[in-house]
């Protein structure tokens, strides 16, 4: 190998190394093409100095104080809102089309059918093919997607800041002009029905389906993946494409969110030349009052009288996918913070109370962790491990014991201030690159928060006490509500799960629907 | 380390053997490159570099953008340089490195990093190399390095046989998660073990083996400790809100003492011939899962050599957006695939390029593999459209801007380069690569490393029967047809196989 700097450190360490043996040159035979057994017995023993200073953690220099970038605002004079943090150290923007209403608040439309529409977007225009779209943004060298999921739809761009006024006409027009053309509607049916039924060998992805299913019932939005089911994706026509976009994209839910290498002016012109022509659909689409936030959706009661235990069957698994799993919170709840706190301790960091338990007490698993799925509505609670089938039982007794436990005790001083310092200081990690900052802004838009949101966080999360963790663990974990969904080979778990008490399980489908058949033990 | 200093270390304050600075700035956009990027201003990654008496690479950017600090520790060794009987090692051992060292306590690495405000915490292991990493607020450099230098200095004063054997268990079950019980998981290896010999340190993958990763004791952790991570066979890159200087003094002190020891010779086997093969391979791979899928694979030149930057334009042509060849032909006017993925995965020993498609419901992996060679025999025989060449380009070239944007990246791509490249401060030469390719350039390359007889191809065959992440059922070869670029000059009865399917 030809590395320049690989002499130079080796004459450095005869220079100021000596009793470091040089590599002996080598006389003998060639040696096998693999790498030795072992390495030869070292005849000196290197020993690195214990020196006073490395006997703990630094303590490190002042405290950095987050300081949140600069966002300004302006109004397009179609009344579009835009939001902008501009960035010049890179010559990089990333542009958002940010429309107020996703998937979840849109209870008339049929299950998949707001992902789909997203999806459609980047698919032809009245005056764009999905192949001249395609081709425009690749001579840019454009990164781009367009989607739907539960509270909001996004169209987005990032582009070196040369290719900004060759890219923002394509990115208008899709999100203005899209055509949902039949035979791309048809391509793009065909291809989700093979990926829902790709899911299928996905362990993960069963987890999932179930728990909607289980917690939602089928009939709320939230009751389904977001792509629907296959039997929801062959109904999905083009006017309930149509309709959802004519709802939900219409400049009167829309927000255009900017970050980096542009001006504030040059910016507003270059907005109202492709946007201004963007106006609200007259008369105004029916039906008119399902529009984002002013119908959330209801939260969902948790049925007490539902089976506990819901197991997907997947013959011959060595692993399953265990998820403990109930009703969460809403983006708005007014514990919000208090419960971003509880969740890093509960199961968001690596270090938190699960992973430590499941991972590196017990050895059952790679990786446990949790989440508050926090949407317009209240979206589910999950804390999952992927765990050694012979730990199945095990891993759950270990989750609801860590349930029962940060809702009985209080969390430690200690804990309480690790959880705190990371929420605080990862906060500037969070604006690093322009579709961070463009995400950042976009949550401003679809959660309706404060513009100074970011600025006061580290403040809110210090003025936390252990008892408002607590306080949050006792509203929104029951540890006799929770469902547990196990997604593994039923001959072999079923029985191991028997001495949980969760009683007769729930047998449900890849899909997350309830299966008829029991299992049949000799 | 041939360009001039843009920037130098003002103060030698410490006892530090500096033996080079090499700042690298991107030199002013040339006419044709302005013509390809469309005039995007040059950006610049400025390193300076640093050895410390104990030969430990210390490579230093300054990127002010943000209050953090990235920092990305490369140890020069992979699974490339397991023992036989020890595959997985290299990966092991990377967990057994944040379960604590002299003055870490058990359980508190990541922990006291997170509390930090530490963010992108991890570790990798691949074939060529072994990365440690963390992004810290940029008052919490001196955590990172001491974290990094204790483990570096002081590993084994706290290893113990009952962490050993439970991150072995995490371990097995990272294998169970990602390769095991993940649909069409093991064909990689299945491929990696055809393309390459036994011989050749690529045969295996880093992941390794369960019995392998059975066998491993607590003395092999101790063996693979000294004689790898020896801060003369690592590279310390420190990128973020920092002063040069100052980082390189907290450098200095805490992996200053680390004593250097002897780095074996490993010419035997980082050198290896370059991977011919003698025909087309075809592994018939049995899976649980719901839909067909075929592989084709290559062996190629290494990372930054001639061919390999071509190859990642090669892959942009054939499936990079909707009019790519093949997303094209499979996907979007025939319906017969559900996606179709081409990547030059490039490394240090050879690389390997690797088609991967999967056939939508009621289509087959061998209609896909003979439209696939249809569009490969038309690359090679019609070349690249500029309009082709361009949008590859483009891609290329955003990408690497794109990458900047990470400080973690940045640190990460300092390391990459100063291994692979040999120079850290690389990336003007690695966007000139791109800028400076040419149609013929990329249809060469194509015709040279993607011949249809020299391959390794896997059909993989949905089967409700057979473990998700695929199972090996059969496997045949069809002997390469020798042609003139094969054998000059053509002897007069030269062994032609018949046309053998």
């Amino acid at each position: 190998m030809n590395r320049p700097v690989a002499f130079v450190a080796a004459a450095l360490l005869v220079a100021c190394a000596p009793e470091v043996l040089p590599v002996a040159p080598s006389l003998a035979p060639p040696p096998p093409a693999v790498a030795p057994q072992v390495a030869p017995a070292l005849p000196v023993v290197r020993a690195t100095p214990d020196d006073p200073f490395r006997r703990s953690a630094p303590e490190g220099g002042p405290a950095v104080a987050f300081v949140a970038p600069t966002m300004r605002e302006l109004h397009l004079r179609n009344g579009v809102r835009v939001l902008l943090v501009e960035r010049h150290d890179l010559p990089v923007v990333a542009v958002r089309v940010v429309a107020k209403g996703g998937a979840g608040d849109l209870p008339w439309a049929p299950p998949g059918a707001a992902s789909m529409m997203g999806s459609m977007l980047e698919l032809g225009t009245t005056t764009r093919t999905a192949l001249e779209i395609s081709d425009a943004y690749e001579a840019l060298g454009a990164m781009h997607a367009a989607w739907v999921d539960w509270d909001s739809g996004g169209a987005a761009i990032k582009v070196t800041t040369d290719k900004l006024d060759l890219a923002l006409p394509v990115l208008a027009d899709i999100v203005m002009h899209p055509s949902f053309q039949g035979e791309e509607l048809d391509r793009l049916r065909a291809r989700s029905l093979a990926a829902i039924q790709q899911a299928k060998s996905s362990a993960q992805a069963m987890g999932a389906a179930a728990t909607a299913a289980a917690l939602y019932g089928r009939g709320h939005a939230y009751g389904h993946a977001l792509e629907g089911q296959a039997a929801d994706v062959e109904k999905i026509d083009r006017t309930d494409l149509a309709r959802v976009h004519a709802v939900v994209w219409s400049p009167l839910h829309a927000s255009v969110v900017v970050a980096g290498d542009v001006t504030l002016e040059a910016l507003a012109k270059k907005l109202d030349a492709v946007f201004g022509a963007w106006t609200p659909p007259e008369p105004p689409p029916l039906p008119s009052r399902v529009v984002p936030r002013e119908v959330p959706p209801p939260a969902p009661v948790a049925r007490r009288d539902a089976p506990r235990l819901v197991v997907v069957d997947k013959p011959g698994a060595s692993q399953s996918v265990v998820r403990c799993a109930e009703v969460g919170v809403a983006r708005a709840a007014p514990d919000h913070d208090a419960v971003a706190l509880l969740n890093a301790i509960f199961g968001g960091m690596f270090s938190s109370r699960i992973n430590l338990n499941l991972r590196e007490v017990h050895g059952f698993t790679y990786g446990a962790h949790s989440r508050f799925d926090e949407r317009h509505g209240a979206g589910p609670f999950v804390a999952t491990a992927t765990v050694k089938a012979e730990s199945t039982a095990a891993s759950i007794g270990e989750l609801l014991k860590e349930v029962r436990t940060i809702r009985d005790d209080l969390v430690s001083p200690e804990e309480l201030r690790r959880a705190k310092e990371s929420l605080k200081q990862a906060l500037p990690a969070r604006f690093e690159s322009v579709d961070a900052v463009t995400q950042a802004l976009s949550d401003l838009v679809v959660y309706d928060l404060p513009i100074d949101e970011y600025a006061t966080r580290a403040a809110r999360i210090d003025r936390l006490t252990a008892e408002d963790v607590r306080k949050a663990a006792r509203r929104h974990l029951h540890p006799r509500a929770l469902r547990v969904i196990v997604v593994g080979d039923r001959s072999r778990v079923e029985p191991l799960l028997e001495p949980l008490h969760l009683g007769a399980p729930e047998v449900r489908d890849a899909y997350g629907d309830v299966a008829a058949a029991p299992l049949v033990r000799p | 380390m041939s360009s001039a200093c843009a920037l130098r270390l003002r103060h030698a304050l410490l006892p530090v053997a500096l033996t080079c600075t090499a700042g690298l700035l991107a030199p002013p956009a040339r006419a044709d490159e302005v013509a390809t990027t469309g005039g995007v201003r040059p950006v610049t990654l400025t390193v300076q570099m640093a050895h410390l008496g104990n030969g430990l690479e210390v490579l230093l950017h300054e990127d002010h953008r943000t209050p953090i600090v990235s920092v990305n520790l490369w140890y020069h060794v992979g699974s490339k340089d397991e023992p036989a009987g020890k595959n997985g090692f290299a990966h092991l051992f990377e967990h057994v490195m944040f379960q604590g060292s002299r003055h870490v306590a058990e359980g508190t690495y990541v922990r006291d990093l997170e509390q930090a405000g530490g963010t992108s915490i991890n570790g990798s292991t691949s074939t060529d190399r072994t990365n440690y990493f963390e992004t810290v607020p940029r008052n919490r450099l001196d955590l990172a390095l001491w974290l990094e230098s204790d483990r570096m200095g002081f590993l084994l004063d706290h290893i113990e046989e009952a962490t050993f054997s439970a991150q072995r268990d995490v371990v097995k079950n990272e294998r169970r998660q990602n390769y095991e019980g993940a649909p069409y998981g093991m064909v990689e290896q299945l491929l990696v073990e055809q393309m390459y010999p036994d011989s050749h340190p690529y045969h295996r993958v880093s992941i390794g083996s369960p019995q392998d990763l059975d066998a491993a004791t607590l003395d092999d952790v101790r063996a693979f400790f000294r004689t790898w991570y020896l801060p003369n066979n690592a590279t310390l890159v420190i990128a973020g809100d920092v002063d040069a200087a100052a980082a390189l003094a907290l450098a200095e002190r805490y992996f200053g003492p680390i004593p250097a020891g002897p780095v074996p010779d490993r010419r035997a086997w980082d050198d290896p011939p370059a991977v011919t093969l003698t025909g087309e391979k075809t592994l018939d791979v049995a899976a649980g899962v719901e839909l067909p899928r075929v592989y084709l694979a290559w062996p190629t030149p290494p990372s930054f050599r001639s061919g390999d930057g071509e190859l990642d334009l090669a892959a942009s042509v054939l499936t990079g957006g909707k009019t790519s060849r093949l997303y094209k032909r499979l996907v979007y006017d025939a319906r017969i695939a559900q996606s179709v993925e081409a990547h030059e995965d490039s490394r240090q020993l050879g690389s390997k390029f690797v088609i991967i498609a999967t056939a939508q419901p009621g289509h087959s992996a061998d209609e896909l593999r003979e439209a696939i060679d249809d569009e490969l025999g038309r690359l090679s025989s019609g070349g690249v459209t500029p309009a082709e060449l361009g949008r590859a380009k483009a891609r290329a070239l955003a990408g690497l801007v794109f990458d900047l944007e990470h400080d973690s990246e940045r640190a990460n791509l300092i390391n990459l380069y100063n291994q692979l490249a040999h120079d850290p401060g690389f990336l003007p030469r690695d966007m000139d690569r791109y800028a400076t390719a040419t149609a013929e350039g990329v249809a060469d390359a194509a015709r040279r490393y993607l011949p249809h007889g020299r391959r390794v191809v896997a059909v993989v065959t949905p089967d409700r029967t057979a473990p998700v992440c695929g199972v090996l059922r059969g496997s045949r070869e069809v002997p390469a047809r020798l042609t003139t670029a094969d054998v000059a000059p053509p002897p007069p009865a030269a062994p032609v196989s018949p046309g053998v399917r």
